[in-house]
């Protein structure tokens, strides 16, 4: 607890590059804009941010883009931090699930009149642009970057191995699909990310379940987290763990790794994973393809990364200036071939790329027609808490042996309590 | 009137001895020389230790009253602007009927016994070994040290592989043993997890006890041990009668730091389960962890804290008591 004081105070304290511009300053003066993300991290990702940065310096010589790295995992803590400090970063790059978040605390600007001079529209974006948690009550918050559904991603040689020609398109087969591959330790069917040590990330792949299996945790304003169809897609996940057809106890990043590698028969995950597999295994990408998820109406969980800008920041119209470029279409298109990312926007599938990459045609579909919130919006002011109950409860289920109605059942009160505060 | 008196020297050839006026004179400096080296005595310490103690209150006293401060507030955040907040004492009501703090206290209690327990027996035991002449006794020395050299980071991450259920060796070797069928999955198991997380805080905290021990046990006088000898005492007999008392102090000072440090211990559980699964090793820390920078509740984060403050300020005191250490 001191620690964690003196830590701000100190940050506070300290010298920042950024929002070092001057309104009053000398008209040759450069503005500097911080901009941390964990995409200067991840292979292919970094490349094309560090190529827009350069052409957008090169576009707006009175702008300095000073970004920096940021893990995933450490990204609120440390940008809470700073925006505690009152010296936030002037852009921030958030999530679906931290923007309710950090919009509760008054740490975001509204960007609605920078919007309105930009090709940012309902004509070239998605809807979900103007739909919570973005946009609420008319104001918008954040600019969709990227957007992440989650498919399945499999090995068709494995597949081939054990007589499946085709991707399974119902979930009993696919659960004896993962099954037949398994060959513990040497390979396995599926992957997720069960290991305690990461909420967040436990979360996303227990909401592609719950979405994929027509339930949602809350609807029309009412938190429905112990929904029968919640209780049975949560179930089938735990039959599956126990069953022997997965890794036990691997991180995300672990559970990647084998299936690049050609151990793992199908992941549920983004389309940034085949830039991950040409960047570390290109030998097996001709192995890999996507498929529709194996459940009725192939509903996709679906999350946003966005940009949004810091309430703080003395540079706003430097910091959308950036984000407006980054988001044009030029370098959307240079997005999806660089990263494989979807794109928001409506006009930005280069020319024949998907002719190229045939398998991204899924994610492109279903971000247009299956994609589902892996938040419901009811819940989104209070994202991280809700993250930490659900997937408590389900490991309460997974690990303590409780019952999945009970665990939800649990997890419904916990809810219904911190919403309705 | 004597010569002296009269300021005639008392040796031929030597100086005049000092006249009764100049002897009080010379009385009185001295009696002003140490009393203003008395007082100079009095106030040195404190001016010696003002640059460590504005440090402390810089960086721990101010931050501590500042945190004490927004836990009686609604802050989200901890920003300076949290100190203007209106008072309430509403984070300490909720504490109450909060099952989540309850079971972090409990947590606490638990990780906390443990560490202090396998750091003080294998502490005590390695200083034995020690303590003993023997052949490559420097190597083995290091050896039993290195785990306190080794970055927790590290050790961390390397504990969780050998903690995988399907292809750590700890699950190997275990499988290995005649009676023994399967092998928990230690990290995802809420009853093994908690014994997971304290044997990698033993492992890295049992060289301080050691070091702690074996200054202890060097203290002792042998001829103790060979009085007790002479007179027919084995050793379990030396060691319960002579070794223990004697290591009683240090014993109670190793008890004191290392229960201080695994209640603020945070590296390792965050790594390894971050308080998971379902809250089993879920530490008062991480418990403030989780509400100050994931779920943005600030001043109930402080709230938390305090209690943890209070606790670990209990425990120090109830050790010194039953130890009778004189601070």
């Amino acid at each position: 607890m001191v620690a964690a004081l003196a830590a701000v105070l100190a940050a506070g304290c300290g010298g920042s590059g950024g929002g070092s511009g001057d309104a009053d300053a000398d008209a040759d003066a450069v503005t500097t804009i911080r901009v941390p993300s964990w995409w200067f991290g991840e292979p292919g990702n970094r490349d094309w941010l560090n190529a827009a940065i350069e052409a957008f310096e090169a576009e707006n010589s009175d702008v300095k883009v000073e970004g920096y790295e940021l893990a995933f995992g450490d990204y609120t803590d440390q940008v809470l931090t700073e925006v505690s400090a009152g010296d936030p970063p002037d852009v921030l790059h958030l999530t679906l699930t931290n923007i309710g978040d950090f919009r509760r605390i008054g740490a975001l600007a509204p960007l609605d009149e920078y919007l309105a001079e930009s090709d940012i529209d309902e004509q070239t974006y998605v809807p979900a642009q103007w739909e919570e948690p973005l946009t609420v009550d008319g104001t918008t918050y954040g600019v969709i970057q990227m957007i992440a559904n989650y498919t399945p991603f499999y090995n068709v040689d494995m597949l081939a191995e054990k007589g499946y020609d085709e991707f399974p398109a119902d979930p009993e087969s696919f659960y004896a699909m993962v099954e037949d591959i398994a060959d513990p330790p040497e390979q396995y069917g599926y992957a997720a990310m069960l290991r305690p040590g990461s909420a967040q990330q436990t979360y996303l792949d227990i909401a592609q379940w719950v979405i994929a299996n027509g339930g949602r945790l809350a609807r029309d304003g009412e938190v429905t987290i112990d929904a029968p169809e919640n209780v049975e897609a949560l179930e089938d996940l735990r039959a599956l763990y126990e069953g022997g057809g997965m890794p036990l106890d691997v991180d995300k990043s672990t559970y990647r790794q084998m299936w690049w590698e050609g151990k793992i028969g199908v992941i549920f995950d983004g389309s940034w994973m085949m830039g991950f597999a040409e960047d570390n295994n290109p030998d097996i990408v001709d192995r890999l393809d996507t498929a529709y998820l194996p459940w009725p109406g192939q509903a996709t969980a679906s999350t946003y990364q966005l940009w949004a800008v810091s309430e703080a920041s003395p540079n706003k119209e430097e910091a959308f200036r950036f984000i407006a470029f980054l988001q044009s279409q030029e370098w959307q298109k240079e997005m999806i071939e660089t990263t494989r990312a979807v794109s928001p926007r409506t006009d930005a599938m280069p020319e024949g790329f998907l002719d190229e990459n045939p398998w991204f045609e899924i994610f492109d579909e279903a971000a247009r027609e299956f994609s589902v919130p892996i938040m419901p919006p009811e819940l989104l002011d209070h994202g991280n808490e809700v993250i930490r109950i659900v997937t408590g409860a389900f490991e309460a289920a997974l690990y303590r042996g409780t019952p999945v109605a009970d665990a939800l059942a649990t997890a419904q009160a916990e809810v219904e309590a911190v919403v309705g505060d | 009137m004597g010569a002296v008196a009269a300021g005639i020297p008392a040796t031929p050839g030597g100086p005049a001895p000092p006249s009764p006026a100049a002897r009080r004179a010379r009385s009185r400096s001295a009696s002003t020389r140490h009393r203003a080296a008395g007082r100079e005595e009095k106030w040195l310490p404190y001016v010696l230790t003002l640059p460590i103690l504005a440090t402390a209150a810089v960086l721990i006293f101010v931050p501590l009253g500042l945190g004490i401060w927004v836990s009686f507030t609604d802050a989200d955040t901890l920003s300076p602007d949290a100190l203007t907040g209106e008072f309430t004492v509403e984070n300490y009501t909720k504490l109450v009927s909060d099952g989540a703090f309850w079971n972090s206290v409990r947590v606490t209690v638990v990780y906390s016994v443990g560490s202090v327990l396998g750091s003080l027996v294998l502490g005590l035991l390695t200083a034995v070994v020690l303590n003993r002449a023997f052949r490559y006794r420097g190597l083995v020395r290091t050896l039993i040290l290195l785990p306190w050299a080794v970055p927790n980071v590290v050790a961390v991450l390397v504990w969780v592989w050998m903690y995988n259920p399907q292809h750590g060796v700890l699950n190997y070797l275990l499988t290995r043993l005649p009676l023994v069928d399967t092998a928990p999955s230690w990290l995802s198991s809420p009853s093994y997890s908690m014994l997971a997380v304290i044997i990698v805080t033993v492992w890295k905290s049992y060289p301080f006890s050691t070091l702690m021990f074996l200054a202890g046990l060097q203290g002792i006088r042998h001829d103790l041990y060979e009085a007790a000898a002479i007179d027919g005492a084995n050793g379990w007999r030396q060691f319960r009668d002579i070794t223990l008392p004697g290591l009683r102090s240090v014993a109670s000072v190793v008890v004191v730091l290392v229960t201080i440090w695994s209640f603020g211990e945070f590296t390792f559980i965050f790594l390894m389960t971050e308080g998971g699964p379902a809250g089993a090793t879920e530490t008062l820390v991480l418990n403030m962890y989780q509400r100050a920078f994931r779920f943005f509740d600030a001043s109930y984060a402080f709230a938390v804290g305090m209690v943890l403050l209070l606790l670990a300020v209990a425990i120090t005191a109830v050790y010194a008591r039953i130890t009778r250490v004189r601070w």
